[in-house]
């Protein structure tokens, strides 16, 4: 279904709206497996008594009781209550009351999907959910609901990305298909050993939540201690455009110190980060020292004053668990051939470099960690000592299953179907957070926090963000000037998962012959009434940065939206394989605080832009070896030529 | 005697193009030489628009106007029914080319031997081990891996899909797969009207 982009939390809303309203809900599951009927204040916390056990509504016996009470009647979902002389509802009345400016005509202004279209698929999704059946796994009863709204970061990658998350999530909670067999599932990235479990009982009967993924959040500090102000966002990984912003804006973050010198690992940030290219030059340049490991020249080895060469996947040894859908357990890769050139392997180098500064025993400790070696103390690391990729192999292969390396060598893996205890409702007898009461709860400590520190940027963050349901608000894209009149998205394909993918020769063979990947594409609707014709040489303009490229048109495309493949995206590098085509889709984005989520760092993923038709190539792109120059070549007539 | 063929489910072709990497890979084919292809069409308006993919590769015809407009013997075909191109025999004279309506056959151009998959006039061990097997200028195509097939395995293609959507196999056995899918679903070939008798049938 084509959708504006940026307003998919819009439509998701709007099937939740068609579901409550028509009754299309699995009642049973919000009120046993979530904690929808716990009361609400007007403050947004939950309602507890004095021992901080929270109240819910018997509206069998018409009275309040605690949450846990056996002689509860049937727990409230809708309705407003007065409960220690406090006004409250059930956390499902209060979605309900959001879900009022949520009609299909009112979301199709935003999404520009039919009103129609979204009670059709409202209705198809809750009759193949299938609400009340069961299906007996491993002896338990459990919920059968095959149906199942998912999701990924193009959806929900926006300014308001935890909000789009959760309406995403209400979609699902509304029929109770949550790790229900057929339904939605949740993922773990690694178990590491196999009875490790993800899930544990939090307050009040709640699943207790587990916001950061790679470990503890930082401890609140002022000046910040990270340079990107993860410790400043409750949930999620790391901000790293914000490292831009704070580089522009030191005396704004009140920074105390300036990174000067930057370890890279096999990732390409000067091609992956949103911003303008040229300011983050700019920050690179500021560096006294940049040492890069990686196995093959990108943009950013170009930057390095040392680099450390790795093996290439085929030469070195690995044990990992790949990200499970429905499967578990470890896969061994082991070298394919020796090493062609002087190269190491990233065990090798890391644990070199930590000898060489003196902190080899801290390193082993947070492998320890984060491999979760302390899990078997047996299998630690030693103090003092290096270890080779093949040892650190053999190591997760032993936490897994007990296996040595050689029955990896044999068997290859250890991969078996996901375990039914592990895989569905592993919470059960918790309550998940349909309301997500954290979100308060972490608003007003961290604002607590920057008053207390006298924080000067406190007044410029974003406090709206923090919402424990989701909202209608508008993700600040849609609210630039008015010239940019067209949105504008990036997007990958199955040959190129990441761009980096097109510095083989096999693959650029293939992407630079399909027509979306080697233009920017209009409908021809939109290319018409912009007076553009398939060919025309463009600039592309956002409020924050430019690209150049050539108009392509799809029927696939929306029209209100130029498309942006990534196959477009790399720079000029010292890979002879590597073609530069005219700036980067990331230069066009913004990475300022205003687009970035205050609850999880996300930044805005797409953005407006304005298309101004050239009558040449900028002087930068006249000299051969782009993209555009290898597609203009593939297209020649000849013997042996492509179909 | 086998007679091998290849089945094409375009409901199971979601235009991935591994199988094109995979053939890459097996037959070190250098750049912009293609032994399969995954042809794909954008059909209908917006907002009711799709894609449609179609896998080519050579159809190994009973009737091979590649095979009969041959002058030096090169191109020929197997007891099995695999049609065959012999690197030492070839002159690169280009006639098989005009004669596939398919556009099935490649010319090996010097220059990209020489040149390297990565433009940089060097070839890579890969690269070193892979070309030997051709004669530059020779004008080839796909063999349906028939050093894998002679080993018992299916050709690289086939092994490398994600979703099944090629099946090799003996069309004259009735128990292939192969077989069943063309007489269960209709198998299509393509161009009947050229009148070469493909091996390679398309069902959707």
């Amino acid at each position: 279904m084509p959708i504006r982009p940026a307003t998919d939390r819009h439509f998701a809303l709007g099937l939740c709206y068609v579901m409550v309203k028509e009754e299309l809900c699995d009642y049973r599951f919000l009120r046993k497996d979530t904690n929808a009927p716990y009361l609400v204040g007007a403050d947004g916390y939950f309602v507890r008594n004095a021992d901080d056990k929270i109240y819910v509504w018997d509206s069998a016996n018409n009275c309040a009781k605690l949450w846990d009470d056996p002689t509860i009647g049937k727990l409230a979902l809708e309705g407003t209550y007065q409960v220690d002389g406090k006004e409250c509802q059930p956390a499902f009345q209060k979605f309900t009351d959001i879900l009022e400016g949520c009609s299909p005509e009112a979301m199709e202004k935003i999404t520009t999907v039919p009103a129609d279209t979204t009670r059709r698929i409202a209705r198809e999704f809750a009759a193949a959910a299938d609400i009340g059946a069961t299906i007996e796994i491993d002896g338990r009863t459990l919920p059968l609901r095959p149906a199942g709204y998912n999701y990924y970061r193009g959806a929900q990658g926006h300014k308001h990305g935890f909000q789009t998350n959760h309406a995403f999530k209400m979609v699902n909670f509304m029929v109770g298909n949550i790790d229900a067999p057929g339904g939605l599932m949740g993922v773990t990235l690694d178990d590491q050993w196999v009875d490790k479990s993800h899930v544990e009982l939090g307050e009040n009967g709640m699943m207790k939540p587990n916001p950061h993924q790679l470990g503890p959040l930082p401890p609140f500090d002022y000046p910040p201690n990270s340079y990107d102000l993860l410790e400043y966002f409750p949930v999620g990984l790391h901000p790293p455009h914000l490292n831009l912003e704070v580089f522009l804006n030191p005396e704004k973050y009140g920074v105390e110190y300036t990174p000067d010198v930057m370890v890279i690992c096999h990732s390409n940030p000067i091609w992956a980060l949103q911003g303008p290219r040229e300011k983050w030059f700019k920050f690179m340049a500021s560096m006294r020292f940049i040492v890069v490991s990686d196995i093959i020249p990108t943009e950013t080895t170009l930057w390095a004053d040392v680099i450390l060469p790795s093996h290439d996947a085929l030469e070195s040894w690995n044990m990992t668990m790949i990200e499970p859908p429905h499967t578990e357990g470890m896969c061994m890769r082991q070298p394919a051939t020796e090493p062609l050139y002087d190269t190491r392997s990233e065990e090798d180098i890391f644990s070199e470099l930590s000898e060489r500064m003196g902190i080899l025993d801290a390193y082993n400790e947070v492998i320890n960690i984060v491999l979760g070696f302390t899990h078997k103390p047996e299998l630690m690391l030693e103090p003092g000592k290096k270890y080779t990729d093949k040892e650190i192999a053999q190591r997760r292969g032993l936490l897994w299953n007990d296996k040595d390396i050689d029955w990896y060598a044999e068997h290859g893996h250890s991969v078996t179907e996901r375990r039914a205890d592990k895989w569905y409702r592993p919470w059960e007898g918790m309550r998940l957070h349909f309301y997500i009461e954290d979100m308060v709860k972490e608003r007003d400590i961290l604002k607590a926090n920057m008053e207390a520190a006298d924080v000067p940027f406190r007044h410029d963050w974003h406090w709206d963000d923090y919402q424990p349901l989701p909202t209608t608000v508008l993700d600040p894209v849609h609210e630039e000037p008015p010239e940019y009149d067209l949105y504008s998205i990036f997007y990958k394909d199955v040959q190129m998962n990441f761009g980096e993918s097109l510095s083989n020769p096999w693959i650029k063979d293939i992407v630079y012959r399909d027509p979306v990947h080697i233009a920017l594409i209009l409908n021809p609707k939109t290319a018409e009434a912009q007076g553009l014709a398939q060919g025309d040489i463009v600039k592309v303009e956002s409020p924050y940065g430019r690209i150049y490229g050539r108009i392509g048109t799809s029927e696939g495309m929306h029209p209100d939206t130029l498309g942006v493949s990534n196959s477009l995206s790399r720079a000029t590098t010292r890979h002879s394989g590597v073609a530069h085509a005219g700036g980067h889709y990331n230069d066009l984005l913004p990475y300022d605080l205003r687009n970035t989520d205050a609850v999880t760092g996300q930044p805005e993923t797409v953005c407006k832009v304005k298309i101004t038709r050239l009558d040449d190539w900028p002087e930068v792109l006249k000299h051969g070896g782009t993209v555009y120059d290898i597609v203009d070549e593939l297209s020649q007539p000849g013997k042996g030529r492509s179909h | 005697m086998a007679r091998y063929g290849m089945v094409f489910d375009l409901r199971r072709c979601i235009g991935c193009n591994a199988c094109v990497v995979g053939c890459k890979q097996e037959n070190s084919l250098p750049d912009g030489v293609f032994f399969t292809r995954t042809l794909s069409e954008e059909y209908g308006v917006f907002p009711a628009v799709n894609r449609v993919y179609i896998p080519t590769l050579c159809n190994h015809c009973e009737d091979a106007p590649c095979e009969k407009v041959c002058p030096s013997g090169a191109t020929y075909t197997r007891d099995d029914g695999i049609v065959m191109v012999d690197a030492d025999k070839c002159i690169g004279c280009g006639s098989c080319a005009v004669a596939c309506p398919y556009d099935q056959r490649t010319e090996l151009d010097k220059k990209s031997f020489e040149q390297g998959l990565y433009g940089e006039g060097e070839l890579t061990p890969f690269e070193e081990q892979g070309y030997s097997r051709y004669t530059p200028g020779m004008v080839t195509k796909c063999d349906f891996c028939s050093g894998r097939v002679d080993a018992g395995l299916d050709p690289a293609c086939v092994v490398t899909c994600p979703t099944d959507a090629r099946i090799f196999g003996d069309l004259d056995d009735p128990t292939s797969k192969a077989n069943q899918l063309i007489r269960e679903r209709g198998g299509r070939a393509p161009l009947p009207e050229k009148n070469t008798r493909p091996k390679v049938y398309y069902v959707d």
